[in-house]
């Protein structure tokens, strides 16, 4: 099977000011179609960069990266900014969902990004808003929803494009034990039914108990990996 | 349209910010349109009133406004009876009136004063669109009595200062066509106020014959064509302009002095004015739409995350402006309409201008053209300052965009 990511020897400094740090020191990392994968490790230790640039949102200083067999390191801005509108989904710590628009024109925007017709989008839409359960709150605004709902809505907007890859940073770190137990159980469905791919990063004992493969992360390394 | 409901509602969103912005392009909109729209107004009120005074085209010798004459009609017409049939079959033309320019010394027997004076046909003041402000006493006649003294009507300073009446009789004095002095008396049968001071002292009407017997010539100066629709003055001038190419052929607007100055000088006030509207809104709008910008750097971050191009987030912003731009207009417009009806019923007069004798009616002419341009120029102010507020907000990279609290 094909690897949906495949990192090489990724290297990523920050400089602030006098001091360098060095936030990725030597990345080699291949993640499969449909994995879940949960990038773990100290604060500081790279998880967020590391998934920036899985994400497309940010380069390595040096190293190999292929997304879906493709030489993203080549792309231009535009081309990164078009492929992560057709492959990639994102879910953020704090929802990040557009406060303008209602639960289901959030998960729509995506497909409109596509350019999908009304009527196909609508489809999808309904049956993403379904998928996680929030069929009565479409029409609802994000400020009317508990943290649970939005992180499920931005679940379905992820989701909604059956994107190659999802990339989720601390997605549960917002929300309370019980909230952030039923978004793990909904990611992981809806990631095998769908046959997605994740990469999320977490500080979250509950999530790791749950993954078939965790990352470790320190100072910018892969430590140990355990299937 | 789902870019406009999303852009509406981010310009619902904070509500006390945009209405702050429309109340501010409302006002410059309707700054622009008042100031406007009294000076397109009063344009067209001297534009009317020269045009009906002057003709809105007038055919002379080739040379008459070109340099003084050294001798009475010098550069007079002749054949003007000729030109004047030549015309009488345009069915555009309402009237062709012949007028002559000529100064002298006016007497009472005790006084002498100097008057310009302008031979005219009776028909002048009794065309029915006539705007001639008599103070005392009648037009010239329309068929004097060739038994009588000719006819004279006097500005009302001169008349004061001669303190001649109606029925009174003054001896003109000029020289004539070939050099020789000259002198008619001539009975008082009106007084005018001609709406200038310096006019109402010096001021003369006589009728053309008597003119030109005053003055021993059968020239003429000027021919007036009286149109019935000023849209065909500049159609008929052309065509005079090619058939008679060796006489004098001018518009009215080469000799109307007081419209050319007024309307310049309103162009040059309202000019600045419009140009400090426009950049009053630009400044604002543009202050508004930064300030969105960086309030919502975590949503522009996680549009661009999403994969939403730089010119489409750009976009987003501009709709919105455009759409706080196109409300304030709108009030705006409302506000002049409010206001030139205020004046139409409060019967808001101006002062006269110096110089002039008589106030003159504050009203707003308030054209499609005006709104039209008002609103474009200020939706282009509101464009280009949502552009470059959002293009620098677009600037930031979406990894740091996301990361902004
Ligand atoms: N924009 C930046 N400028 C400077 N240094 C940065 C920047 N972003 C990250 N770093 C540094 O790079 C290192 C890795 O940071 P990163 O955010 O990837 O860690 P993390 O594992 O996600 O941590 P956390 O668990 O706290 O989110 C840290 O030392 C951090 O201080
Ligand atoms: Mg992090």
């Amino acid at each position: 099977m094909c690897d949906v990511v495949s990192i090489s020897n990724g290297h990523k400094k920050y400089h602030l000011g006098e001091t360098t740090v060095q936030a990725l020191a030597g990345v080699d990392l291949n993640i499969q179609q449909g994995e879940f994968v949960a990038l773990v490790g100290p604060s500081g230790s790279g998880k967020s960069t590391l998934l920036n640039v899985c994400g497309l949102l940010d380069t390595f200083d040096t190293g190999e990266y292929q997304l879906n067999g493709i030489d993203v390191h080549k792309l231009q801005p535009q081309q990164l900014s078009d492929f992560r509108k057709d492959n990639i989904g994102f879910i953020f710590q704090s929802f990040n969902l557009f406060p303008v628009m209602s639960a289901f024109e959030n998960i729509e925007y995506p497909l409109i990004l596509q350019g999908i017709p009304a009527k196909d989008r609508k489809r999808q839409a309904s049956q993403a808003i379904d998928d996680v359960g929030l069929e009565k709150f479409a029409y609802h605004m994000p400020d009317k929803l508990s943290g649970g709902q939005r992180q499920r809505v931005a679940i379905a907007r992820a989701l909604v494009k059956q994107p190659k890859l999802i990339i989720a940073d601390e997605p549960t770190a917002s929300l309370d034990t019980d909230t952030a137990n039923q978004v793990i159980d909904l990611m992981q469905e809806l990631g095998n039914k769908k046959g997605a791919t994740f990469v999320v990063a977490t500080h979250d004992e509950r999530m790791t108990k749950r993954c078939k493969r965790v990352i470790h992360l320190i100072d910018g390394e892969i430590n140990n990996e355990m299937v | 349209m789902k870019w406009f409901k999303f852009a509406l509602r981010n310009v619902l969103r904070n509500r006390r910010r945009s209405l702050v912005t429309i109340a501010l392009i409302a006002v410059g909109a309707a700054a622009i349109l008042a100031t406007q729209g009294f000076s397109h107004h009063t344009n067209k009120m001297i534009l009317e009133r020269t045009i009906n005074s002057t003709g809105g085209i007038i055919i002379s010798h080739a040379d008459f406004f070109k340099r003084d004459e050294e001798k009475a009609l010098e550069m007079g017409l002749s054949d003007y009876p000729s030109i004047i049939s030549s015309l009488k079959a345009n069915s555009s033309i309402k009237h062709v009136l012949p007028s002559i320019h000529f100064n002298g010394m006016i007497s009472n027997g005790d006084k002498t004063v100097i008057f310009y004076g302008i031979g005219r046909n009776a028909l002048y003041f009794h065309r029915d669109d006539a705007e001639i402000n008599f103070v005392s006493g009648v037009p010239l006649s329309m068929k004097p009595d060739p038994n009588k003294e000719p006819e004279i009507i006097l500005g009302k300073d001169l008349a004061k200062s001669l303190k001649a009446a109606v029925g009174d009789s003054l001896t003109l004095m000029s020289t004539t066509a070939n050099g020789t002095l000259n002198a008619i008396d001539f009975t008082v049968v009106g007084t005018v106020d001609a709406g200038i001071n310096q006019l109402n002292k010096t001021l003369i009407y006589t009728h053309i014959s008597d003119t030109q017997e005053l003055l021993d010539t059968d020239k003429i100066h000027t021919l007036s064509i009286y149109l019935h629709d000023f849209a065909q003055i500049p159609i008929l001038l052309t065509e005079l302009q090619q058939k008679r190419p060796d006489i004098g052929i001018t518009p009215w607007s080469d000799h109307a002095e007081t419209y050319n100055k007024v309307k310049k000088m309103f162009g040059s006030i309202f000019g600045v004015m419009g140009i400090i509207v426009f950049i009053m809104v630009a400044f604002s709008v543009s202050n508004t739409m930064s300030q969105a910008v960086v309030e919502r750097t975590r949503e522009i971050g996680t549009m661009g995350a999403l994969g939403t191009s730089k010119i489409l987030i750009i976009t987003n912003f501009i709709i919105e402006a455009l759409i706080i731009g196109a409300i304030g207009v709108a009030i705006g417009i409302i506000l002049a309409f409010m206001a030139g009806f205020g004046l139409e019923i409060l019967n808001a007069q101006m002062p006269p201008g110096p110089g002039f004798t008589n106030p003159y009616p504050l009203r707003l002419l308030i054209s499609a053209s005006l709104i039209i341009d008002t609103l474009i120029s200020l939706l282009v102010a509101c464009f280009l300052a949502s552009w470059f507020a959002a293009s620098r907000g677009v600037k930031k990279p979406i990894v740091e965009a996301l990361t902004h609290v």
